[in-house]
């Protein structure tokens, strides 16, 4: 067992809703009307923004550049972000600065670029690795490129996280092995596994609904899901949150693991979300309403929610049985261990206690949400 | 001098009964337009939604006639279900005539047929009303050609009328006066009336609805009820109005109330004659009968520690519906609650819904059962209604069953289907007559058992709503019978087991074990569901482990909603009910009454 990172510095998380065309499946609130003027228009208001609240904040030790696309924006107009982000925000020394990008945005000189601003570590959007497949999931780059961009930032000496998709309509697990090799056998730092969710109102679901596509079942899931922890963990992989895996302890996703170890994040951005430990809340859901309210001196928060201590710790319970540490035994009130429900779930192999912590089993992981209903409902939470 | 006239609507679901009335109490200048607040009698909400009037009201119209006279009209409501015919019976009884109603647009329907015989059997004077002429798709003459056919009434005292419009309304009131004779009876008989309903109120206890055929009651008078044999001292008389009229008396001919400190309704039985304790009337008004509950199943509260509020809202629901009948009960699956019993299978789910509704309650019921009676091998006559009181089968010498007679009137297109169903219900003994033409009513022998497992929706659905049903109860016929037990991972569900005709046990258990394969969650491990006899296991089916239940990516914003979404899918957990270590969700043990095709 590694350290529990419980010490973390806050996050500083920075929303760019820009995509160059929408994918097939994606439900986000982000808009592919990405002219220059627009995003400018926007960082604009990120920087405005950016002023007005950060200063408040304790020295950050993550920034996560999120999207969206963050890599269509032009350098120059990073260049003014980043710029913008260290006159107005204490940052660590050990920053961990993360960008998400897309396969289609690489080359030596963007990644050039991006390393002099500072970003250290990238996370790329492969999502596939057969053109079949970015073509159904609506991604715009090719598979060649993705092996290009990795090789590119992998040269450049940056931290490399691979994000993947796995359970779309029609894959196979051979489909999905190959993937997995094929990425694997490439080293990145760190990779991101995550199983296909198919949003309402999107075309996907549009075709699934028409019949077009047929989704994976539960047990297809389940059988990608193992595949996806036996072959990387097999290649020396931690699985360390149910869709994340790192090379090493020391290249997990610093900014990630703070949503499910409840540490303060500061969401900048239309749709961001921020934690500052008690309270959570949202900005204005799209570019347009974000920048309207702060050019007119509004606050862009739209909705927020004061937890008391039963959210607490349900939600340290759901989040942290989606990691290897789970949670401590002690957010249970005494008893509840013995609630036959939680009983069946130990005789299941879904679950274990170990060192006063309660851990999802690798089993276990893939039903985790249904280990924390089950938890909530033993306890009495609800 | 005030003249009386007391009618009954009758009509098939929808041809405007409600709506009628409704116009017949506002052209009697009852209430003022603005604060008329629609179909005033059909005051329960499930009746309203269902459109069927299970608890009657009555009405009393003031009404100036055409001839200048005062008179007063009772419209007496009745209920329109096959589970409540003696409640409609009585109504009719206390009747002099109907308005028999049908609409333009639709024509005769197999209820009107059926409603009529009703009317006929009590020589009551029939008044055809052609409803809904306003409609672009009314059809008068055709309707009143088969006034005249079909229902063998005279089409030239039919009435035609729109009571959306108010078209023809008057019309309607002038024949009431003019064609309904006015009630006859005696001022100086002894007293004699009949009770067709009775209503709790919370400060006066029970509220008799009856029609005085002879004599007279007033406050202070000491009344007897025979049939109960109890007396009470009159309160209160009165006549309906929107709310209760009081009156110095009722004498013979009028409908009215009566209050007399009895303090539920169950002390009161609908049929039965009041009479004056001092001086009685030798015999009873004829048609009394005694109801009996014909099905029976527990209710439980879904949640077991919310028993003494459910205790509570049954005490509560009792008194205003003197037929059901209730008995502790307890079940190892779903713990404490009552073993309950109904008029039919309509009375029991208006009974479930106005808990659930009306009561607040979250309630499990387990299947219907009608009552068997068991001969055993020493002698000993057992009565059954519970399986979990099915005695040793070795021990058993005969097992009897209830039968009915069913009545079906159709269009005779459905005749095919509705036959296949009847034979794969066991009807026996078929009969088949045709009232009108196009129109057959068949009749079976059949048990009531294949009757309450749904029957009324296959028919419904085969006969596209055509169908009516009715049923007397023939009595009790030899049978083989078996206890059904359903395990669970090994255990006995007490609340799923059920006695049944040995022939069918298997596709009932086979049925029962799909069902709760579609309705019980995947869990931790795989569960195993059978269905049993005595030890032997007659179907089964399997519900696998879950596999798969997580969120890919839990982020910023992703945490509140997937918070709410966990804290309601953990409420739902938390009221499932524990069988050894499997969760079963309640709407498992409702899914297994009906079958899958619905
Ligand atoms: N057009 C028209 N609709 C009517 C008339 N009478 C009733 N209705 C409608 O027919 C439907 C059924 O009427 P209702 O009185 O509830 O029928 P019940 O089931 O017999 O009580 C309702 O939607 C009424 O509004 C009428 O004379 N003309
Ligand atoms: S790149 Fe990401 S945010 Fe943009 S459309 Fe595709 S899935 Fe959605």
């Amino acid at each position: 067992m590694i350290d529990i990172p419980e010490s973390f510095a806050p996050g500083l998380y920075i929303h760019i809703p820009f995509c160059r065309s929408r994918c097939r499946y994606c439900g986000f609130p982000t808009s592919d009307q990405s002219d220059t003027g627009r995003i400018s228009r926007y960082l604009d208001a990120v920087i405005m923004e950016l002023h007005g609240v950060a200063p408040g904040w304790n020295r950050f030790d993550s920034l996560y550049l999120g999207g969206g696309t963050p890599s269509i924006v032009s350098l120059p107009e990073l260049e003014r972000l980043v710029e913008s982000v260290n006159r107005h925000v204490k940052l660590a020394m050990n920053l961990e600065f993360t960008m998400e990008v897309n396969a289609g945005d690489v080359s030596r000189e963007s990644v050039a670029a991006w390393t002099s601003f500072g970003v250290n570590r990238i996370s790329l959007g492969v999502q596939a690795l057969d053109d079949r497949a970015l073509h159904l999931l609506g991604r715009r780059h090719t598979s060649a490129q993705a092996l290009e961009a990795v090789a590119i930032i992998q040269e450049a000496g940056v931290a490399l996280g691979i994000d993947l998709i796995f359970g779309y309509p029609g894959q196979t697990q051979s489909d999905w092995v190959r993937t997995l090799d094929h990425v694997a056998s490439l080293h990145p730092d760190h990779l991101s596994c995550y199983q296909m969710t198919v949003e309402t109102g999107t075309e996907m679901a549009q075709q699934i609904t028409s019949g077009e596509l047929i989704p994976a079942t539960q047990d297809q899931e389940a059988s990608l899901f193992r595949i996806t922890h036996d072959h990387l963990t097999r290649r020396g992989y931690d699985h360390y949150e149910i869709s994340n895996y790192a090379a090493d302890a020391g290249r997990m996703a610093r900014h990630n693991t703070k949503y499910w170890f409840r540490i303060p994040v500061l969401g900048i951005g239309a749709a961001a979300h921020s934690f500052d430990g008690r309270r959570r809340w949202c900005n204005a859901p799209n570019a347009e309403s974000y920048w309207l309210d702060i050019e007119s001196g509004r606050s862009p928060i739209v909705n927020t929610e004061s937890l008391n201590t039963v959210d607490e710790t349900i939600e340290s319970i759901f989040l942290g049985i989606r990691t290897r540490w789970g949670f401590p035994c002690d957010r249970l009130p005494p008893g509840a261990g013995s609630d036959g429900r939680i009983r069946a779930m130990r005789d299941a192999g879904w679950i274990r206690e170990d060192h006063g912590r309660i851990t999802a089993t690798d089993e276990g992981f893939a039903v985790a949400d249904a280990i924390a209903e089950v938890i909530i409902a033993a306890a009495g939470y609800v | 001098m005030i003249e009386y006239r007391n009618f009954s609507i009758i009509a098939h679901i929808d041809h405007g009964k409600s709506t009628l009335s409704d116009r017949l109490i506002q052209a009697t200048g009852m209430v003022q337009d603005k604060d008329f607040h629609d179909q005033l009698l059909d005051s329960m909400d499930i009746e309203r939604e269902r459109g069927i009037t299970i608890k009657s009201n009555t009405i009393c119209l003031p009404y100036t006639a055409r001839d200048g006279k005062l008179y007063r009209l009772n419209l007496i409501d009745t209920p329109g279900h096959v589970d409540f015919s003696y409640e409609v019976s009585r109504a009719l009884a206390s009747c002099e005539g109907v308005l028999l109603l049908v609409d333009a647009s639709q024509g005769v329907e197999a209820q009107t047929l059926a409603n009529l015989y009703a009317a006929m059997e009590h020589n009551l004077e029939i008044i055809p009303v052609i409803n809904k002429i306003d409609l672009p798709s009314a059809d008068v003459i055709g309707t009143l050609a088969q006034i005249e056919t079909d229902l063998g009434l005279d089409p030239e005292r039919a009435i035609m009328c729109s009571a959306k419009t108010g078209q023809g309304v008057d019309d309607v009131l002038e024949a009431i006066v003019r064609d309904i004779p006015p009630p006859k009876g005696d001022l100086e008989q002894p007293l004699a009336a009949l009770i067709f309903d009775a209503n709790y109120d919370p400060y006066r206890g029970a509220i008799i609805s009856c029609r005085v055929v002879d004599g007279i009651v007033k406050p202070g008078d000491i009344i007897r009820l025979m049939a109960m044999a109890a007396s009470y001292k009159v309160e209160e008389v009165g006549t309906f109005g929107l709310a209760r009229l009081k009156q110095k008396s009722l004498g013979a001919g009028e409908v009215g109330y009566v209050i007399a400190g009895i303090k539920t309704v169950s002390d009161t039985r609908i049929g039965d004659t009041i009479t004056l304790h001092q001086a009685p009337r030798h015999h009873p008004l004829p048609g009394f009968q005694e109801v009996k509950p014909v099905v029976f199943s527990s209710v439980y509260p879904i949640d077991a520690d919310d028993f003494p509020t459910f205790a509570e809202a049954l005490e509560k629901y009792k008194l205003n519906d003197a037929s059901v009948i209730f008995q502790r009960d307890s079940s190892l699956a779903l713990g404490q609650g009552f073993r309950c019993g109904f008029l039919g299978l309509l009375h029991l789910e208006v009974f479930q819904e106005r808990l659930e509704r009306e009561y607040d309650q979250s309630i499990i019921m387990t299947a219907p059962s009608v009552q068997y009676r068991f001969i055993m091998k020493d002698g000993q006559e057992l009565l059954i209604d519970n399986p979990y009181y099915y005695p040793d089968p070795s021990k058993i010498e005969h097992g009897f069953e209830p039968y009915i007679k069913a009545s079906i009137l159709i269009p005779e297109r459905y005749m095919g289907p509705v036959m296949t169903l009847c034979i794969s219900r066991r009807g026996e003994n078929s009969r088949f007559s045709y009232p009108t033409p196009g129109r057959v009513e068949v009749t079976f022998d059949m048990p009531l058992a294949e009757v309450i497992f749904d029957f009324y929706d296959k028919l419904k659905s085969i006969t596209q709503g055509y169908g009516s049903f009715d049923y007397d109860m023939i009595g009790n016929r030899a049978s083989d019978l078996v206890k059904l037990d359903i395990l669970v991972n090994g255990e006995k569900v007490d609340a799923l087991s059920l006695i049944v005709y040995r022939d069918r046990a298997r596709d009932r258990a086979v049925q029962i074990c799909d069902r709760l394969k579609d309705e019980i969650p995947r869990q931790m491990f795989k569960i195993a569901i059978q269905g049993a006899i005595g030890g032997k296991i007659i179907s089964r089916s399997t519900i696998s482990a879950l596999r798969k239940d997580v969120l890919a990516k839990c982020y910023g914003g992703d945490i509140t909603r997937k918070r709410k979404l966990l804290e309601k899918q953990a409420k739902g957990k938390k009221k499932m009910k524990m069988i050894g270590s499997v969760m079963i969700p309640q709407k498992a043990f409702v899914a297994v009454l009906k079958s899958k095709d619905d």
